[in-house]
């Protein structure tokens, strides 16, 4: 498996460890939580597996191009319109999870429109660049922030303040049974590697995806979901921790560090996640963007031998991501999160079912 | 005895009308006649017969580009010497510099470079007696080290290339040489190892090279320009380096290096982000110490990119972030500071550049003074007249100093002008605009390409096939 799968994995899983997901399972924290995660992990992981080793059968080719080859336009157009709204839909809410969160901690004193701004413009230029360039960029991030992100929740585990009592109150409910809530939106830290849909045409998968990978990505998916649910639980106690907004940026505000320029471990915290979250974001709106264009290119804006379909595409993903979050707070947020997070099942299943389709039509 | 009978004819040619000095001789060769028609009236051009008893051969050349001296040796010399021209034929065809005979106008080139054109019956020969007067190697200047080669490449082409022959003897390093097309018909070569040469590079940079259509290319540097590609670029695609050792070291790990006649800075492309941050020095100490060195290095370029508007979000912004302690100092060193924290830091910068260009554009003896007036003495009264907190001229000089630890200066210019971008982001968003505008030029500099490598990106090492054209270096 290419390591630029894992990186799209380690995205989503840092991503979105600080953002929605730990407060919708805290909001539902003695409803079964650890059972939906045991079970979002299963299925999480499994559902990854199948989507990677289905791309195997379609060396070098993106989702558009196996679904047009394969399928007649009634049936790609609609599939591939719901991709890329799902993955516009996917960036939108990181982007304004973290922007709410960075006016929130950060700089309350800058409106949440220059704050979004400041994201749209890079992401503009972002989107503009070539596939291989992304994948390039996710890991030099990754490896610049990772290790800083690792000691700092080093720093959060082997703080004295963090009370495993309250973690193991928390465990106690293990034997509740598990809600659709939670189970969604704990599944959803491990659809990273879906982003394949178009990257598969710059990654090279070499073997079958098999043992060693599902130990890895379960690895990996066990130590985020346990750190991001029993660890804000940690510092604050079982019984408040649904009332917070932001478990993760108190929790890691409890944490100091003496001797450092930065005293607040949390500035840090917010500064890199913002970091990853803008690579997330990037990843997402290309994904989205490349979607977009297979299935609306329109050969009247033609400018200078430049056709313009994809700038115009961008400039609507601008208009759409300054104006819909000034009428959100973060109640209606997470709300909204929350029902997106539940469509993750039609979602992998329609991509699996059209993979099938594609590949049984073109007789791999 | 012989009996010498050399007579001298000039041509001069005025209002379509010839004027030939002494005797006219019937049997000039058509070709010459043809080249001295070509040639403006010129005191430096010179076509002459040789002749003796009843052998006479004819040169053509001018005189200014060629060695009086070597001409005699070589040519006229040996001429009176031998019995018949048939000898002097076999003379001439054993000369190493008998180059290929040329036609039309790269004749007229190749004469303007220092051959001499000779006609023995019917045959011509062309004969390399150029003279150089730029061939002794300098000084290494741009590049220095304290160990490894003190000396850096000449101006002479044939002279850097036989410095490269001695340096890397490989049987597959080549040569080919391309000429350029406007007036300066300056010959490039491009030089490479054919063994570990990536080839869809190679072939990049030759098209790239044979397409150059700029009337007047004078040095490396222009060449440099012209083969980036886009006129509005930021970071440099290639390197240009004076150092044989670099070349060299360049040459094996597969990269392709352009040279050009006169220019004493050879182009290495392509080139990768993390070369120029290499220094050849590193190749000569300890792995600790290249290592420790290397790392010193890109803190230097973090610092040096990030200080100046690190500054301005935490002064302007959010000054919660460092520890009460160091947020105290920096708001109470700004006290009486009577404008916003992102004027103080670009007039303060912009000021330390004009120190800077005034002391590398200054002769050495004023520059001395102007670092002294402009650093200590203006770096003092500001700070007492309170026009910039006593913190900002402190990270404006260690923003100076590190800028200078690049050790390839194309790149601090680069670095230095980002600074400034990124200045101007963070003041319009704070400290997001800072993450933001540090990951898009992260983000500019992962999508550049250097004729078709990725210029920025993890190279690991082992993973050949991945990496083709080795970082470093």
């Amino acid at each position: 498996m290419s390591r630029y799968i894992y990186y799209f994995i380690l995205v989503t899983l840092v991503t979105n460890l600080i953002a929605s997901v730990p407060r919708i399972l805290m909001r539902d924290s003695d409803d079964g939580v650890i059972q939906s995660m045991i079970l979002a992990m299963f299925f999480g992981v499994s559902l990854t597996i199948i989507v990677i080793n289905l791309f195997r059968y379609f060396p070098n080719m993106t989702l558009p191009e196996i679904l047009k080859k394969s399928t007649s336009k009634w049936f790609y157009f609609p599939v591939l319109l719901y991709f890329a709204c799902s993955w516009y839909a996917a960036g939108l809410i990181t982007l304004t999870t973290y922007v709410l969160m960075f006016n929130t901690f950060l700089s309350f004193e800058t409106s949440m429109i220059f704050t979004t701004l400041a994201f749209l413009l890079i992401i503009s230029f972002g989107l503009l660049i070539k596939a291989k360039s992304v994948l390039y960029m996710t890991e030099v991030v990754l490896i610049m922030f990772l290790p800083v992100i690792l000691f700092l929740i080093i720093k959060i585990y082997t703080d004295p303040k963090l009370d495993w009592d309250f973690v193991k109150v928390a465990m106690t409910y293990i034997n509740v049974f598990p809600s659709y809530k939670t189970f969604s939106a704990s599944s959803y830290i491990f659809i990273g590697a879906v982003n394949i849909v178009i990257f598969n045409k710059y990654i090279k998968i070499k073997k079958k995806a098999g043992i060693k990978q599902i130990a890895i990505i379960s690895l990996m998916g066990i130590f985020t979901l346990f750190t991001t649910y029993f660890i804000p639980i940690g510092f604050n106690g079982f019984e408040q921790i649904e009332n917070l907004t932001f478990p993760w940026i108190t929790t890691s505000d409890s944490v100091r560090m003496k001797y450092s320029i930065i005293e607040r471990v949390t500035f840090i915290f917010v500064i890199l996640f913002t970091g990853v979250a803008f690579i997330s974001l990037l990843i997402h709106w290309y994904v989205s963007l490349k979607l977009f264009e297979s299935i609306f290119h329109f050969k009247k804006l033609q400018w200078k031998n430049k056709n313009l379909s994809s700038y115009l595409i961008i400039l609507l993903f601008n208009l759409i991501a300054v104006f819909l979050p000034r009428q959100i707070n973060e109640f209606e947020l997470l709300k909204v999160s929350k029902l997106f997070y539940n469509l993750l099942p039609i979602f992998y299943g329609v991509l699996i079912v059209s993979l099938l389709i594609a590949k049984r039509r073109l007789k791999l | 005895m012989l009996t010498v009978n050399l007579i001298v004819f000039k041509i001069y040619f005025s209002g379509g009308v010839y004027y030939l000095d002494g005797m006219v001789n019937s049997n000039f060769p058509p070709l010459m006649i043809e080249l001295s028609e070509k040639f403006p009236p010129s005191n430096d051009v010179c076509f002459k017969p040789l002749q003796i008893e009843d052998n006479t051969v004819f040169i053509f050349y001018l005189k200014s580009a060629i060695d009086g001296a070597k001409l005699h040796d070589m040519l006229i010399k040996p001429f009176f010497e031998m019995k018949s021209n048939q000898s002097f034929t076999f003379y001439i065809e054993s000369l190493p510099n008998l180059t290929n005979m040329q036609y039309g106008e790269e004749l007229l080139i190749e004469i303007t470079k220092g051959y001499v054109l000779l006609a023995i019956n019917d045959a011509f020969y062309l004969i390399d007696i150029k003279l150089v007067n730029s061939m002794a190697l300098q000084q290494t200047i741009i590049e220095p080290t304290v160990y490894g080669p003190q000396t850096a490449l000449s101006e002479d082409i044939e002279k850097n290339l036989n410095i490269i022959r001695h340096r890397y003897h490989e049987p597959t390093l080549k040569f080919d040489t391309h000429a350029l097309k406007g007036k300066s018909h300056k010959s490039v070569i491009i030089m490479y190892d054919e063994k570990t040469v990536k080839q869809s590079v190679l072939q990049n940079i030759i098209e790239k090279i044979e397409n150059l259509d700029s009337p007047l290319i004078q040095s490396t540097g222009e060449l440099q320009l012209h083969l980036n590609g886009s006129k509005f670029s930021l970071f440099p695609i290639t390197i240009l380096t004076e150092r044989p050792d670099r070349i060299s070291y360049n040459l094996a790990a597969g990269k392709v290096i352009i040279m050009l006649n006169g220019s004493p800075q050879a182009i290495i492309a392509p080139v990768v982000f993390f070369d120029f941050m290499v220094s050849m020095e590193d190749n000569y100490h300890t792995f600790w110490i290249t290592t420790f060195t290397l790392i010193l290095r890109y803190i230097g370029l973090f610092i040096c990119f990030v200080l100046p508007a690190m500054y301005v979000a935490i002064t302007s912004f959010t000054p919660d972030i460092p520890r009460t302690e160091l947020a105290l100092t920096v708001a109470g060193s700004r006290v009486g500071v009577p404008y916003p924290s992102f004027i103080e830091v670009i007039f303060m910068l912009i000021f330390m550049e004009f120190l800077t260009e005034a002391s590398i554009r200054l002769p050495k003896a004023i520059s001395a003074t102007a670092t002294t007036v402009g650093g200590l003495i203006l770096g003092t009264a500001i700070t007492e007249a309170t026009l910039a907190s006593n913190i900002m001229i402190i990270i404006v000089s260690a923003v100076a100093i590190t800028s200078f630890v690049i050790p390839i200066s194309e790149m601090s210019f680069s670095i230095r002008i980002c600074r400034y971008l990124l200045v101007i982001y963070t003041t319009l968003f704070g400290m997001i605009g800072l993450i933001l505008g540090s990951l898009g030029l992260l983000m500019y500099l992962v999508n550049k390409r250097s004729f078709g490598v990725p210029y920025l990106k993890m190279y690991w090492q082992g993973d050949r096939k991945e990496i083709e054209v080795r970082s470093k270096g």
